[in-house]
């Protein structure tokens, strides 16, 4: 289904997700997309979730309401603001943007800097054209890589 | 002394351990091989045995496309293995990268990693496909012992044609 | 005496059966702290529209997960059908519930058998993978394949069945559901599976919401969340309630798959009673153009598709998020705390599916 979503600032990106998480809102996924050289379009989508006793009062579930959308247009060489205090969740897609966007993600709880999916030996952000990212080389990021057994 | 040795050997070859590593696979080979453990095709009454540990094992099943990160875990557990040892690889992905063979993290097919001896094609292949496999791979681990005549090298499934017109050339 | 270990666990190991590594922080016998290390079943494919059009990419996506495969080649071909603005023909909607059903019906078998191996009932694994075969069966008589189907393609389907198939299929469904029926002693009231599973990885209601939790781990956690009620495909002229169970524990987990499974043998049965006659597929009227997001239900929860699309024949991007994704933070929060041994129950009772997790 086509969307649409609220425009928010990485300054009042951290309180419009405060928000949602005081709404009871459940965090769903971030979608990235890249806009041209120098920009990152990212989506923070939420949901409503429902529960058993909404379910007996008749709640409609066709009727539920849509997923909410947040965008955030940022730029690739600026720090993007970490909603990982809000949503410890989100920690996973962040460091996964950070692969394969070659961006940065200020206050990850976890943060594997780049080397969470691909080796060092891949040293090119996937998605974005033209860019170099150093990425901890093998073996210093995981000191028992191999680990059989 | 060779009397035993021959009994060691002729008795390795009727129960094969075998160890399962999966590469990254979409799953659809791994539970392909699990199904063979299982009650309808159940291969330990041919003596195959699952092992979970690489040096208990004489046949390494590989699943999955190989990538930057566990090509170092696949020669590893290759290299643990005590020889005489025989390598499987199965699934399309595994042969040559398969559908993601485009993508920007895939190494071309196990066989580029570890020597590998047979080759079973298909996305994923049936359980009977993969015990066939196995059995041929017993044939290698044989002639590696020096009990039977070698077998043809095998081939990558689609490279025969052109390795065949670059040796008549 | 107080002293911290780490074990290292996975890629490589016998209770696993793909390759996670997780490093486990522990005191004694008590894990302290759990971190993940993930990337050895990366394969990019999100990548890949660039090199494929958007048809070929229905052959891609189903290739994420192979257990669930038909369910991700359904959620993508509805995304990109809505970008186009067709509607698949009703015939082709009720198949695509039943190839996805009989997915969720033989996922779930294969969950409860592994989950039942972490606990060491080997018999219990053996005797749920013999049943799961009957699925497997329907599967190659009505799709050709035993696991991946490729039976969906935007617009609508590619194959149909026929009254024999139906009515062979109906015997067979009817095998599967007294099998499973005669699991269902061992299962849930066994004292050794009691034991082992109650009270153990509990996740309460509110984290399971805060750390964003999908699928049976939600709804064993009291969350009536599941996509199907959204009536996406012909869930909605269906007749369908979602699993609930209140306690969050490994038990209520493997408790909601069990249900669930025999829940989707209905609503196969009734799919197949009330198929309409239609068309397979409809005509695309070009390219896909816009952006469109679109979730559909899995095996293991809510599976989440992000196209973007500029009217050419390839897509702009793809994003899956799919819910082991999703569940791995729960996860990381339910295992410190857990003695040693029951680790590879806590780590099963999420039906980790790695090869989707990281695509």
């Amino acid at each position: 289904m086509f969307f649409e979503a609220k425009p928010v600032t990485p300054e009042t990106l951290l309180s419009e997700t405060q928000r949602l998480a005081d709404a009871n809102y459940r965090f769903v996924t971030m979608s990235q997309t890249v806009l041209n050289e120098r920009t990152l379009r990212l989506y923070y989508h939420f949901d409503e979730n429902l529960t058993v006793d909404e379910l007996r009062a008749g709640t409609e579930p066709a009727s539920r309401p849509p997923m909410t959308h947040l965008r955030l247009d940022v730029d690739r060489n600026q720090p993007i603001p970490s909603v990982s205090s809000v949503y410890f969740c989100a920690l996973l897609i962040e460091n996964e943007t950070q692969d394969q966007f070659g961006v940065r993600f200020e206050g990850l709880p976890l943060d594997y800097e780049g080397a969470m999916y691909l080796e060092g030996e891949v040293s090119r952000a996937p998605y974005f054209t033209m860019t170099t990212v150093k990425r901890p080389l093998a073996g210093t990021a995981s000191e028992d890589k191999g680990g059989a057994q | 002394m060779g009397f035993v040795e021959n009994i060691i050997k002729k008795s390795r070859l009727k129960s094969p351990w075998i160890v399962h590593f999966d590469c990254g696979s979409c799953n659809g080979c791994d539970i392909e091989v699990l199904a063979c453990l299982t009650p309808l095709y159940d291969v330990e009454r041919f003596g195959v045995v699952n092992t979970g540990n690489p040096k208990h094992a004489d046949v390494l099943l590989v699943t999955g496309t190989v990538n930057h990160r566990n090509q170092h875990v696949l020669r590893q557990i290759y290299d643990q293995m005590p020889g005489p040892k025989a390598v499987v690889s199965i699934g399309a992905c595994n042969l040559s990268g398969g559908v993601f063979k485009d993508s920007y993290n895939i190494l071309n097919g196990a066989h580029t990693v570890i020597p590998v001896d047979v080759f079973v094609p298909g996305c994923p292949p049936k359980p009977e496909a993969i015990i066939d496999g196995v059995v041929t791979a017993l044939n290698v681990l044989g002639a590696k012992m020096g009990l039977v005549p070698a077998p043809a090298p095998a081939r990558m499934p689609g490279d025969e044609d052109v390795l065949q017109g670059a040796e008549s050339a | 005496m107080n002293r911290t270990t780490v074990i290292p666990f996975g890629p490589q190991h016998p209770v696993l059966p793909e390759p996670l590594h997780i490093k486990f922080v522990v005191e004694d016998e008590t894990v302290v702290q759990a971190v993940p290390q993930l990337g050895f079943v990366h394969r990019g494919l999100e990548s890949l529209v660039r090199t494929k059009d958007f048809k070929q990419m229905v052959f891609v996506v189903e290739r994420i997960c192979g257990i669930c495969s038909c369910i991700h080649a359904n959620c993508y071909c509805n995304a990109i059908e809505d970008m186009l603005g067709v509607t698949a023909p009703p015939r082709a909607q009720f198949l695509r519930v039943i190839w996805s059903e009989l997915h969720r019906v033989h996922s779930h078998l294969l969950w409860l058998g592994l989950f039942a191996d972490a606990f060491g009932f080997e018999s219990v694994f053996h005797q749920f993978w013999r049943i799961r075969e009957h699925v497997m069966d329907i599967c190659e008589a009505t799709a050709g394949n035993r696991v991946i189907l490729s039976v969906n393609v935007v617009g609508g389907v590619r194959r149909d069945l026929t009254p024999d198939q139906i009515r062979w299929m109906l015997e067979q469904l009817n095998e599967l559901e007294k099998g499973v029926l005669d699991m269902s002693k061992t299962m849930l009231q066994d004292y050794t599976v009691q034991e082992r599973t109650r009270g153990i990885g509990v996740l309460s209601k509110n984290d399971a919401r805060l750390l964003g939790a999908a699928g049976p781990t939600l709804r064993g956690s009291g969350w009536a969340c599941d996509e199907r009620m959204r009536g996406y495909a012909a869930y909605k002229e269906l007749n369908f309630v979602p699993v609930v169970e209140q306690d969050g524990d490994c038990y209520a987990r493997s408790k909601v798959r069990f249900y669930e499974t025999l829940h989707s043998l209905e609503l196969i049965r009734e799919a197949l009673h009330r198929l309409p006659e239609s068309e397979l597929a409809v005509k695309l009227p070009g390219n896909p153009d816009g952006e469109s997001v679109f979730r559909v239900e899995q095996p293991r929860g809510e599976l989440f598709y992000y196209v973007r699309a500029n009217g050419g024949k390839m897509l702009e991007r793809m994003r899956v998020r799919t819910p082991t994704f999703a569940n791995i933070p729960p996860l990381l929060h339910m295992l410190p705390g857990c003695k040693l041994p029951d680790i590879p129950v806590i780590v099963l009772s999420i039906d980790p599916c790695i090869s989707c997790t990281e695509r």
